[in-house]
């Protein structure tokens, strides 16, 4: 009972960041269940296990879920631990705020995953909650899921005022911006991004609550609203929603690269620079979703630019990590492994994103499996491996204690294959002409349907092999002692103080007189 | 102290002038406003004081609160944003439409349908909510009985859902007899407020093959319906 009190009111940056891992962990195993349900309905032609308006609400729940649940949570865990002890700090800026964002995420998804037990299901209208199917059409479990949506919005834009106060005020004495590691300068352009998207969200999904309870038509035609206003609305949120995904992981990404290459980050300001050129071109694409709703030619045209124009500063990155890594003195630690995983994999996501940006080529694209197979490759093979390779990469500072390589280059290696036999396909499922989200298919699409399937229960499978890794070494304290350099090359103030990280960080104040990215 | 008691003031003043402006005293939105000035004036000047008082922390973090409401705000202003910029109007959050709408009664009997047409009524005005009955006389001047179905359609075609419209099923009228029956218009819901006039269009066809739309001879002699008996 004292324990539970403990986590409940802990204050602690690094225990508030593990019940974030944890929790993370957990909803990825729960949205991760639903995805291998979705395909076992989908692996072969006719219904095999889901009624098609259940087969909806795992479509809909498994995509909110995994990126409000499990993606954002993973990536505030990151930031609860690093960010204090990267900078220097005691703790972050506002701690007993930052144990409330927390609890927030429980009694968020808690009303979330209740829909599952009220009358008319969960909701079934995909994660963008569409008008009027989330307004006329949807279940009464809608109203959960707001409010749901506003608890947990509130979760992250606490959260994000945190992570911007703590890096503006708390750094170490020399720990000038230009200094800052990559993963902090990362965090700090995500942390602004999310705290102005996710008031937007919680503005939307309120018009969506009055539209259906308190007699507005903002999204009814009938009323003198417009239902195309809800796409334009949840897409000026949902882009740069995706780049809060992916910028974390880019400064995971960055640190992982030079440690394992033994050498500095190629081009470290303008890496800096291309993150806040993405974010900031984030807002000016939203429209890339939505080039099949009939708006004009020129909007079209300008949308595309900016859409293909995200490709220059995401090369920029590609390009320094790879300058990185050339003529280094490369091991191939499982986060290096999961880092070159991620380059690879997430540029051929990237290409995808490209092929959509393109008006005339999206025109075939759209609502098909290959946004599905595009989005994965973004998002699980982008910002999933970046989070398994932080973790390996950081486990022995949090915990003390070295994690198997052995089971982590089989993680590695069966992630890799099943990822690409589960996500490849479904862009040839995509151009052939399969739509995405139906439970049901034509019989040509069989085939490439049954390896999907087959490749997304081994990569349910691959994952099995990392929890166990990581529990072998949290709970069964199983694996070589880590020293607190723990990675030869690893630069930082993190790597300074003992593995595991002491309760408080620093007892004597650090003092930073160079950059991380400055190597005798 | 008096920080509060102008805050008070400010706020009751707010409730009071909008639920006046709400029953419909017009020069109450004067005091709203000048109410809602004088309540961001105070707002304004209690963030100052507070920001002073604070420290370098804290104050970031109030301020970086602020931005967050101002984007919730700011997705409130998308809205009429929005339709200014993709409608070129404001939006219409509310539904209802005050107005009466006219309504004009037109008809056509389709591909020289040998009856005489007439209504008792060719024009119309209703509110939300209100219906009214107009009667149309058919006329048979052919030798033979003829089984009539009325469709009725709207101008623009989008206002039909609002439209309550109480038709017979199918007319049997015999040769050269009259007939006579009511068609109840009503609005069934609330309009749009733009909406002004609208027309309705009473289309009589013949159910037993002659007149039936979009089958011409043509057609017929394409699919050699004849043969095949597929009118039967």
């Amino acid at each position: 009972m004292r324990k539970l009190g403990y986590w409940l009111s802990t204050t602690n940056h690094k225990d508030i960041g593990s019940m974030y891992l944890w929790f993370s962990l957990l909803m990825f195993l729960a949205a991760g269940a639903m995805a291998l349900l979705i395909r076992v309905e989908l692996s072969q032609p006719g219904r095999i296990l889901l009624e098609p308006n259940l087969y909806n609400q795992m479509v809909t729940m498994h995509g909110l879920i995994m990126i409000f649940g499990a993606i954002m949570p993973a990536l505030a865990g990151f930031a609860n631990w690093q960010i204090p002890l990267m900078i220097g700090a005691a703790d972050m800026a506002f701690p007993r705020l930052n144990n409330w964002s927390f609890w927030l995420l429980p009694v968020g998804f808690g009303l979330m995953g209740s829909t599952f037990f009220m009358e008319g299901g969960a909701p079934n209208f995909g994660w963008t909650m569409y008008a009027p199917l989330s307004t006329t059409y949807g279940p009464p479990s809608t109203d959960f899921m707001i409010l749901s949506i506003h608890v947990l919005g509130l979760s992250s834009i606490l959260a994000a005022l945190n992570i911007i106060a703590t890096i503006i005020n708390l750094r170490a004495p020399g720990m000038t911006y230009h200094r800052m590691p990559i993963f902090v300068w990362s965090w700090l352009i995500t942390a602004f991004l999310l705290l102005a998207i996710m008031p937007i969200l919680a503005g939307t999904v309120t018009m969506l609550l009055t539209d259906r309870h308190f007699g507005t038509s903002f999204f009814s035609a009938a009323g003198g609203g417009d239902p195309l206003m809800f796409q334009h609305l949840f897409w000026f949120f949902g882009h740069p929603e995706v780049y809060v995904l992916v910028m974390p992981a880019f400064g995971i990404i960055s640190e992982i690269i030079p440690t394992f290459s033994r050498k500095p980050l190629f081009g470290a300001n303008f890496m800096v620079y291309a993150i806040a050129c993405i974010a900031f071109l984030s807002f000016i694409v939203w429209i890339h979703h939505m080039f099949v709703t009939g708006v004009s030619v020129e909007v079209k045209i300008f949308f595309m630019f900016t859409t293909l124009l995200v490709a220059v500063p995401t090369a920029i990155k590609v390009f320094n990590w790879t300058a990185t890594m050339y003529k280094g003195a490369l091991t191939f630690e499982t986060p290096m492994l999961f880092a070159i995983g991620f380059l690879f994999l997430f540029t051929l996501g990237g290409f995808g994103g490209l092929m959509l940006g393109i008006v005339p080529a999206d025109y075939q694209y759209q609502d098909t499996y290959f946004v599905v197979g595009h989005f994965h490759y973004a998002i699980v093979t982008g910002v999933y491996y970046s989070i398994v390779a932080g973790v390996y990469y950081w486990l022995p500072k949090w915990t003390g204690r070295m994690y198997s390589e052995t089971l982590g280059a089989w993680h590695f290696w069966l992630s890799t294959i099943a990822a690409n036999l589960t996500f490849l396909p479904m862009h040839f499922l995509g151009l052939a002409g399969m739509p995405r989200r139906i439970p049901d298919y034509a019989l040509q699409f069989a085939d490439f349907n049954q390896i999907v399937s087959i490749g997304g229960f081994l990569f349910g499978i691959a994952q099995l092999i990392f929890v166990y890794a990581v529990i072998k070494v949290v709970f069964f304290k199983q694996g070589e002692k880590a020293t607190a350099q723990v990675w030869e090359c690893a630069k930082g103030l993190e790597w300074t103080i003992d593995s595991p990280a002491p309760h408080h960080s620093f007892l004597v104040q650090p003092v930073v007189t160079k950059s991380v990215h400055e190597w005798d | 102290m008096v920080l509060h008691l102008q805050a008070l003031a400010a706020t009751i003043g707010l409730v009071l002038s909008m639920l006046l402006w709400v029953r419909g005293a017009n020069p109450a939105i004067y005091a709203f406003i000048a109410c809602g000035v004088f309540l961001a004036y105070v707002t304004y000047g209690w963030i100052k004081d507070t920001i002073k008082v604070l420290d370098r922390t804290r104050r970031h973090g109030l301020i970086l609160g602020f931005f967050g409401v101002a984007m919730f705000a700011f997705s409130y202003a998308m809205v009429p944003l929005y339709h200014i910029l993709c409608h070129g109007n404001v939006a219409l959050p509310e539904s209802a439409s005050s107005h009466p709408v006219d309504i004009d009664i037109m008809f056509e009997k389709y591909r020289g349908l040998p009856i005489a047409i007439t209504v008792s009524e060719s024009q119309l005005e209703l509110g939300s909510g209100e219906s009214r009955l107009v009667y149309v006389t058919l006329e048979n001047h052919a030798n033979k009985a003829l089984d009539i179905k009325l469709s009725i359609s709207t101008n623009p075609r989008t206002i039909k859902p609002y439209f309550g419209l109480v038709t017979p099923d199918v007319i049997h009228l015999p040769a050269w007899e009259r007939t006579q029956f009511p068609i109840e218009v009503k609005f069934n819901a609330d309009v749009p407020d733009d909406l002004w006039q609208t027309a309705i269009l009473l289309l009589f066809q013949d159910i037993n093959g002659v007149g039936e739309l979009g089958k011409t001879d043509a057609w017929e002699k394409m699919h050699h319906a004849e043969q095949i008996g597929v009118r039967s």
